[in-house]
């Protein structure tokens, strides 16, 4: 972000004469309100993605009434929740009360300071930053605790002690194979993890080596209790405890921590693909951070031969897809207006987005070629800026697509058998991945 | 085994005075006997190696109207390894005064544990006394229950802590 | 010195998602381990038998489907032949194997919701789903044939209330072609998965000799190792003629009355319903489906007790009759309260999670146990 900052400074000319710090920081604080406001977003969209999961694992539709396809559900529910009575109990501790969301959202929002959304984009490249990043997670468990104790309620406090007890033992493997990471890269900070995976899909560390791949799972596991999920979800357990520590409250306060939650399991898996599954790298294309789009455009990767053909050839499957798509939603269309009994016949819109889809795929495929010499910045934008921040978001998105779907399969574990899951398992695992990582390093990486 | 070889079984370990064996037509045949001889005849029945009624299948109160007058608790038990079943009664006078004290028969939820719930619903609907039952009160019933439902002559009360049972003064205004 | 932990009073009060009906559990424990479980039932209090005195036999059938309102049937069933022993009622051959086969239907499907809401209850939320989605199917089922979906009054004195529907057989089979593939996917997966099993392996182990003295009944007895069925040892019905097998706790399954042993138990009770249904629907005769008599029924004075195999247990019927239209005395023995009364002493020494998959496993409901 820095250097975001630097080079809108010395293009606009107004910002020379305020001064670089009022500059620097007004910008920083925009960007940070826009991060926000995305970690608002995400965790709204992985509630209703959650939701749509749910309903297709248990053979029903999600939410699909409010907005296209239920997309604007998890707005109502924000709603929803603010317009809540809030409800303190009499003798809850007030102060601490009021206070254990907040911490809890601390804890997740100071973790998307360092998460990446392209090669040069986050608000701060820090160079300790897989150990920030850690650090922040921390956070919660204080929340949590605070949560519980104040809400007067026995079964809270049940539900405050054994997650304090669960993220606290669970932050070690977590560690661990963080530390494998960082010991394979040679550094802390995000970018850099994310650069030492350059140069091919063989490089990502989930594939580079056999510790790094079982680090990967340990990372898996033990941040899915960390963030409290099914199949260690106990403090939260709905059959058992009515929600745990999150009983007593209702309204925002509850949407607090529900919102915090959602967003934890987007920063796990963004951690996770930033560090095990290249980042914002895009594969086979080779490092995209030193891409020269124009260079690559003209002559380099696209415009080989056999690339080519491919997209050209690639081209015609979609425009058929595309063609019989809405070829079948006018199919549809006319007999809503044909049909007697019309309002009965559904428009299946899935069509019209998919055939648009594949037109525009197929369009860009077609048209590449001869707009390649001429729109140099379109390709700047979308090589530099708009593939990586989407390619690192469809990973995130893969792992929290896992996460959720983890959640509406499996059991539930009972609390000493997580605790023997970590301390006898996972942790003698993460020592074992670590202590091999050096030594497979020291034979072949040299 | 058959029903009348289990009863001579029980005559010869026990003596047939106090002992009295029904067998009216329409009816299982049963056996009454007096409440002090519940205990040994539970305990007989269930150890001895013929007999061996190791379940006790329901314990139930009857409150009979009429020329005999008083309270039973029948017994059913059955025994899974020898495939028979038996019928034993205690009847009870039901008292003028002191209800209490004449309406009192042994506990048996030593002998066949299932009776411990069972025993305390007879003395929740019919205010039948089990002595030496370790944790005697009332099962289905709120405990500040006052009256045995199941007695023939049972009045509901006519409030509850307070609140009227009838439904015209609950609901006095309400349009219906 | 040892340390010494505050013991709390929990109450898992009646108003809870895990407890099966409105029940009540008083714990005292140390924040995981419970020292002792009091059960406080009676919520569910509707004084059945004291109901039973007041209206008439068939006037009662109604409230027979109130006593387990997932096995519906069954309870019908029970009350039916319990009053037809005492008043010698014939049925005929037809509404015997009608009585059957929606008595096993109704099997199938309380065993569903039975291991659909111990899934839940671990933490599994989608067998559940599947489960009532499987359920939806039985419920059309018996929609077409008696108009209800949850509480039947079917069953009269005599026969049944309804012959079946045209193309309900035909129905009926295809229903069991679509579940036995889903039954083991179902199977797949939850059964087998392995946090599952370590959650009940060698939990809550009735011995054989406590599931004896508490009178233990149905899948319950018969995972602690006991090998006892009413419809094979004490055979009603037409059960003496239908080739079934009575599943028995295994080693295989955990230890002998573990809780994965009684969950393992209703999976294949099902399987085992699925074969007695279809030996019903090719073997249904035709003729009459209820002998009605045009009098008010009036059964001579006496005294019977009959038990059926519910879904949940044994559920005895113990009727004294003194010659009027109305019972004199009618006394429900059913198996959740036997079941619920092993939970008090089987708690000291679990830990909640372990309360909680016990009592889910016993499958007690409490209107059995209220009536």
């Amino acid at each position: 972000m820095e250097s975001f900052i630097n080079y809108l400074f010395h293009k606009i000319g107004f910002l020379q004469q305020v001064g670089y710090i009022p500059t620097a920081a007004v910008l920083m604080l925009f960007f940070c309100l826009l991060v926000l406001n995305f970690f608002g977003l995400v965790a709204g969209f992985l509630t209703f993605f959650e939701r749509k999961l749910a309903g297709w694992t248990n053979s029903r539709r999600g939410p699909n009434r409010v907005g296209p396809y239920g997309l604007m559900q998890f707005v109502a529910d924000g709603i929803k929740l603010i317009l809540k009575e809030d409800i303190i109990p009499a003798t809850a501790d007030q102060i601490y009360f009021k206070f254990a969301p907040y911490l809890v959202l601390l804890g997740t929002a100071l973790s998307f300071v360092v998460i990446p959304f392209g090669p040069r984009w986050s608000i701060s490249d820090l160079n300790v930053g897989i150990f920030y990043l850690i650090a922040t997670g921390s956070f919660t468990v204080v929340g949590l605790i605070m949560a519980g104790w104040a809400s007067n309620n026995k079964w809270s406090l049940l539900g405050g002690m054994r997650s304090a007890a669960q993220i606290i033992s669970y932050e070690i493997p977590n560690a661990l194979a963080i530390l494998v990471v960082v010991l394979t890269a040679g550094t802390m900070s995000i970018q850099g993890i994310i650069k030492a995976q350059s140069g091919g899909i063989h490089h990502w560390l989930l594939f580079s080596s056999p510790f790094t791949f079982l680090a990967f799972f340990i990372y898996g596991i033990s941040s899915i209790a960390e963030i409290n999920r099914i199949p260690f979800d106990i403090p939260e357990a709905e059959s058992e405890l009515v929600a745990g520590y999150n009983i007593e409250y209702s309204g925002m306060r509850f949407g607090a921590f529900f919102a915090a939650e959602f967003g934890n399991i987007y920063v796990v898996s963004a951690v996770a693909a930033t560090c095990f599954l290249g980042g914002w790298q895009i594969p086979l294309v080779e490092d995209v951070a030193l891409l020269d789009p124009i260079g690559l455009a003209v002559g380099g990767f696209l415009g080989r031969p056999p690339v080519l053909a491919v997209l050209l050839l690639g081209a015609l499957p979609c425009m058929y897809l595309a063609f019989t798509a809405l070829r079948a939603f006018i199919r549809d269309l006319r007999a809503k207006y044909h049909y007697r009994g019309s309002r009965f016949v559904r428009l299946n819109s899935e069509f019209l987005v998919l055939g648009l889809l594949f037109a525009a795929v197929a369009l860009i495929m077609v048209l590449h070629v001869p707009l390649r010499g001429w729109l140099p910045e379109i390709y700047r934008l979308v090589f530099q800026y708009l593939l990586p921040f989407l390619s690192f978001f469809l990973k995130a998105m893969l792992i929290a697509f896992v996460v959720l779907w983890l959640r509406w399969t499996l059991p539930r574990l009972r609390v000493d058998q997580l605790m023997g899951l970590c301390w006898k398992y996972l942790i003698p695992l993460g020592f074992f991945c670590l202590i091999g990582q050096g030594v497979w390093m020291y034979l072949f990486a040299g | 085994m058959q029903i009348l070889d289990i009863l001579s079984k029980i005559k010869q370990r026990f003596g047939a005075t106090d002992l009295v064996w029904i067998d009216d037509s329409g009816a299982e045949p049963y056996l009454a006997i007096p409440r002090e001889s519940l205990r040994p005849v539970a305990l007989f029945l269930k150890e001895d190696p013929q007999l061996f009624f190791d379940t006790l299948m329901s314990l139930s109160g009857v409150h009979q109207i009429g020329e005999p007058e008083g309270l039973e608790v029948v017994y059913h038990l059955y025994s899974i390894r020898r495939r028979h079943r038996f019928i034993v009664k205690v009847r009870l006078e039901r008292p003028l005064a002191f209800p209490h004290f004449y309406l009192r028969v042994d506990t048996v939820s030593d002998i066949w544990p299932a009776a411990g719930w069972m025993e305390r619903e007879v003395y929740d609907m019919f205010g039948i006394h089990f002595m030496g039952h370790k944790d005697f009160r009332r099962l289905l019933l709120p405990p500040d229950w006052e009256g045995y439902p199941l007695l023939k002559d049972y009045q509901e009360p006519a409030t509850y802590q307070g609140i009227s049972t009838s439904r015209e003064e609950v609901e006095p205004e309400e349009q219906r | 010195m040892p340390l010494t932990t505050e013991e709390m009073i929990l109450n898992m009060g009646p108003h809870h998602p895990s407890t099966h009906g409105v029940l009540r559990f008083i714990l005292r424990t140390d924040g995981e381990v419970i020292y002792s479980c009091h059960p406080d039932v009676g919520f569910l209090h509707r004084g059945l038998e004291k109901i039973a005195e007041k209206v008439s036999y068939a006037q009662f059938m109604p409230y027979t489907d109130r006593i387990d309102y997932l096995a519906a049937m069954n309870c019908n069933l029970g009350y039916a032949i319990t009053v037809e022993r005492l008043a010698g009622i014939e049925v005929p051959p037809r509404a015997e194997y009608i009585r059957v086969m929606v008595a096993e239907l109704n099997r199938i499907i309380s065993h569903l919701i039975s291991v659909g809401t111990f899934a839940l209850d671990i933490g599994a939320v989608t067998p559940f789903t599947h489960a009532l989605r499987e359920r939806e199917r039985v419920n059309d089922l018996f929609e077409e044939l008696c108009g209800a979906r949850l509480t039947y009054n079917y069953v009269r004195f005599g026969g049944v209330a309804f012959d079946l529907p045209a193309g309900f057989l035909e129905a009926v089979s295809s229903f069991l072609d679509y579940f036995e593939p889903r039954l083991a996917q179902f199977n797949r997966l939850i059964s087998k998965n392995k946090i599952f099993k370590e959650r009940l392996w060698q939990v809550g182990a009735i011995s054989a000799e406590d599931a004896l003295g508490y009178s233990l009944a149905g899948p319950n007895l018969r995972a602690s190792g006991i090998d006892w069925d009413l419809r094979r040892d004490e055979s009603y019905s037409v059960y003496a003629d239908l080739d079934f097998e009575v599943p028995v706790a295994g080693t295989e399954f955990g230890q002998i009355g573990d809780c994965y042993n009684r969950y393992w138990l209703r999976i294949r009770e099902m399987e085992q319903s699925i074969r007695i249904l279809r030996q019903c629907v090719a073997a249904m005769p035709a003729g009459p489906f209820w002998n009605r008599s045009k009098r008010k029924l009036k059964p001579p004075p006496g005294e019977i007790y009959v038990r059926t195999e519910a879904p949940r247990g044994e559920l005895g019927y113990y009727l004294i009759s003194r010659g009027d239209d109305r019972p004199y005395r009618m006394k429900i023995r059913t198996g959740s309260f036997t079941a619920m009364s092993i939970v008090e002493k089987m708690s000291p020494g679990l830990m909640v999670a372990d309360l909680v998959a016990l009592i889910a496993s016993l499958d007690v409901i409490a209107p059995e146990i209220d009536r």
